[in-house]
């Protein structure tokens, strides 16, 4: 595309974006209703920014997050290597995985933390058992599908089973892990914060809901805003990882 | 005459002996293809270079020629088609069908693609009718005509599959009967044998080159790497240079005709051609291989 | 695939668990409260499924979910199909989209519930841009890489531009809408569950948190008996529809 009609894009993107906030900001009714301001919410991320008490809420979440993530890919592949090695445990077993992943995991936050309790530990559990059906599927199509040219080929230059599992097996389920990495991290996010949302006393989610108690939108909005930028952040760096790491795969 | 004398002076001029369709009645004189001093640059994957793919191609094709285009692979004999198929434009020289220049895709040009291009989701006998009901044709007699081409390509069982349930030689002369039925004047095809078995190839080349005789007057234009088969059916066999692309060559081929394909190659006259335009070959596929190219 | 005596077994491990379940309520080993019986929540079920509240229920949460839904795969294919088609349409819509779709969604709610406040419009909305998303990258995927070589012997053959958009592309996008909408509509009712859940007055969501908020774990484990018998209905609809596809899909 001619560099001019790229600038025009651009600059099409930009009014867009500027646009949609200017009429937010002009829209009386929305001020004296809970969307509060753009300004308001500007004063209100800056304060999260500065205030030691919000700001050290951010790695809590990220914490409850990536601890919940990593427990989860544990479980994950540990579950999805003992279905993939037996077809009849799969077969028997893989539609209970199904069940659990179409199930509202995250509408049964309150019950499960009722039973588990509402600390940081048993937060990081819910975010694992609510996540790790995610990195499952993956794995466990990734350890089924193994290409049989590249298994016989191994085993006609006399791999034995540990050099398999090695060289054949292993990448499989890394690779499988990287590229469903990016749903993973968000929903791991997604779920820590929702979580916080309901039953903590700290982290975003936390002030989130405590910001709409006291009937502060913008600084509820302020927590959405500054989950989203983490969001697209972490993404960003995300993609630049699986560009690396996926760097041989078959664009197909 | 010496061979190298030969090339020295340009592509061997076509002598006006009786070749091609003994069905054919004698031709006009306007030919039916000129290609003149067409040259090709592509742009390159980062958009600073180009890449000179063919240079200083010309050609003439009288209707109902069957002609073969040979030569190194890149040098590009795809893109030829290409840019007389009308898909494409080429970057200088000038492409004219029936005096006409060529600006975009006509009407009475069929193309043959390597891979057939089948529509998925249609059976066998609504992609055979496909080109007809481009053109307006009403569905009782577009669907007789089509069921003809079929039939005439050992098609007749298989109106209703889909592409899927087709075997690789089924569903290439499934695209072929899709081409041939409206007939078109000028019938270019991309290597489309390639990617068939040996004994397939044979029944199908045979059928195709049945169509082709029973078409008046229909021009063809056939790239392909195996010689054999560009001898075997064809009535002149054209030598392309490596990359950028010109025409080194161009052999007639006056074994008569009707051809029996899978006999024909046993004959004398066959191997005597064969070898002939194999060492031009040849000398053309490792002029790539040597540092510096030579003419 | 699994063989007649897998889905024996399958049920037979099914009820097993089951049973296990009511026998350790039973024996105290729980803290009866949280985790109920599964014969009271069958108790449960059954007045429920006599009474209208849970119809009406239903009923509300599938309507916010269809809405949603709908209105995600239009705009997704028509969006994806511009984005697929124009390089400019593509410039303009990508940090839009690629902004919003890092986004997890659900985390929006408290903003959404701040703009369309609580009720059925946070739900259809929180719905459509779940599943608009979904739609849209993947006919934007399917518009670039319909093969060149369909298009080009379309053109080849004789059809017109207006031939060409309904023989070729079409069909190839319609094989993708289908398959991404019957996975879009697994997520969808997730998605409007939680909507209820969180800021909605009716609907099975909510009636999750109504169970929560009244410690009545019976109808928190009935509702979601309930959703997964409608996310399995659904799938199956939809499977019946992929199956007439399948003939011709490679």
């Amino acid at each position: 595309m001619r560099p001019s009609v790229k600038a025009a894009v651009a600059l099409a993107d930009v009014a867009t974006v500027a646009g949609v906030i200017a009429l937010w900001q002009s829209d009386s009714a929305a001020t004296a209703s809970y969307l509060s301001k753009p300004s308001a919410v500007f004063a209100a991320i800056k304060v999260w920014l500065t205030n030691s008490t919000l700001l050290g809420y951010i790695p809590v979440t990220l914490w409850e997050a990536a601890a919940g993530m990593l427990i989860a890919l544990a479980a994950a592949t540990v579950i999805a290597s003992l279905l993939a090695a037996s077809s009849r445990a799969a077969s028997i077993f893989e539609p209970f995985m199904a069940l659990g992943n179409a199930a509202p995991r995250i509408a049964l936050a309150p019950l499960f933390l009722l039973i588990f309790g509402t600390d940081l530990k048993s937060k990081v559990i819910f975010v694992a058992t609510s996540v790790v059906f995610i990195p499952f599927f993956s794995i466990f199509r990734a350890l089924t599908t193994v290409d049989q040219d590249l298994l016989n080929n191994a085993r006609c230059l006399g791999a034995g089973r540990f050099a398999i599992v090695r060289e054949v097996y292993i990448p499989a389920v890394t690779s499988s892990v990287v590229a469903s990495l990016r749903v993973t991290v968000a929903f791991s996010l997604l779920t820590a914060i929702l979580a916080e949302y309901l039953a903590s006393q700290e982290g975003i989610g936390y002030e989130i809901q405590q910001a709409q108690n006291n009937l502060q939108a913008n600084y509820a909005i302020a927590g959405v805003v500054i989950i989203a930028l983490i969001a697209v952040i972490i993404d960003m760096a995300l993609r630049l990882i699986e560009r690396r790491a996926l760097v041989w795969r078959d664009p197909s | 005459m010496d061979d190298s004398d030969a090339q020295e002076r340009g592509p061997r001029m076509l002598p006006q002996t009786e070749t091609g369709n003994p069905n054919r009645e004698s031709v006009a004189v306007t030919p039916l293809l000129e290609v003149a001093d067409v040259r090709h640059e592509v742009r390159g994957e980062r958009q600073k270079t180009t890449n000179l793919i063919l240079s200083d191609v010309s050609l003439r094709a009288r209707a109902g020629e069957f002609i073969s285009i040979v030569g190194p692979s890149g040098c590009g004999k795809s893109t030829l088609l290409n840019l007389i198929s009308g898909l494409a434009k080429p970057t200088g020289g000038t492409i004219k069908i029936e005096g006409q220049q060529v600006t975009g895709v006509r009407p009475d040009v069929g193309f043959i693609f390597q891979q057939d291009a089948l529509l998925p989701w249609r059976t066998a006998a609504e992609n055979v009718q496909l080109a007809l009901k481009f053109r307006g044709v009403p569905k009782a007699e577009r669907r007789q005509r089509a069921s003809e081409w079929m039939d005439r390509f050992g098609l007749g069982a298989l109106h209703e599959r889909y592409p899927r349930e087709m075997s690789g030689g089924q569903r290439k002369r499934a695209a072929i009967a899709a081409t041939l039925v409206y007939e078109p004047r000028l019938l270019l095809m991309d290597e489309p044998f390639s990617a068939l078995d040996v004994q397939t190839r044979d029944f199908i080349e045979t059928d195709v080159l049945s169509a082709w005789s029973q078409t008046q007057g229909q021009t063809a234009l056939f790239v392909t790497h195996d010689l054999e088969e560009a001898i075997a059916l064809s009535d002149r066999v054209i030598v392309m240079s490596q990359s950028p692309g010109t025409i080194v060559s161009d052999y007639p081929v006056d074994i008569p005709r009707p051809r029996n394909i899978m006999d024909v190659r046993t004959t004398e006259h066959f191997q005597d051609l064969h070898k002939t335009i194999w060492a031009d070959l040849r000398k053309q596929v490792l002029a790539g291989a040597a540092p510096g190219k030579g003419q | 695939m699994t063989t007649r005596s897998g889905r024996l077994i399958q049920l037979l491990v099914l009820v097993a668990l089951v049973a296990l379940w009511q026998l350790l309520v039973s024996a105290g080993a729980f803290n009866a409260i949280a985790v109920a019986s599964p014969a009271s929540v069958a108790r449960q079920l059954g007045s429920l499924l006599g009474g209208a509240t849970i119809w009406l229920d239903m009923l509300h949460t599938l309507r916010g979910l269809a809405v949603g839904y709908l209105a995600g795969v239009v705009v997704g294919t028509i969006i994806g199909t511009l984005m697929g088609i124009s390089a400019i349409a593509r410039a303009y819509f990508s940090p839009f989209v690629a902004f919003l779709n890092a986004v997890p969604r659900l985390a929006l709610i408290p903003l959404l519930i701040a703009w369309l406040g609580f009720g059925q419009g946070q739900q259809i909305m929180l719905v459509f841009l779940v599943v608009v998303f979904m739609v849209l990258l993947t006919v934007q995927a399917s518009v670039q890489n319909i093969p060149k070589r369909f298009v080009d012997n379309a053109i080849m053959i004789g059809a017109s531009r207006l031939q060409l958009v309904r023989e070729v592309y079409l069909p190839a996008i319609g094989i993708w809408v289908i398959s991404s909408a019957r996975v879009a509509i697994g997520v969808g009712l997730q998605v409007a569950l939680v909507a209820e859940f969180f800021g909605g007055h009716q609907g099975l969501g909510y009636m999750i948190e109504e169970g929560e908020s009244t410690y009545n774990t019976n109808l928190i484990y009935a509702a979601v008996v309930v959703t997964a018998v409608l996310a399995v209905v659904i799938d199956s609809l939809l499977g019946l529809v992929n199956r007439r596809a399948a003939r011709w899909l490679p």
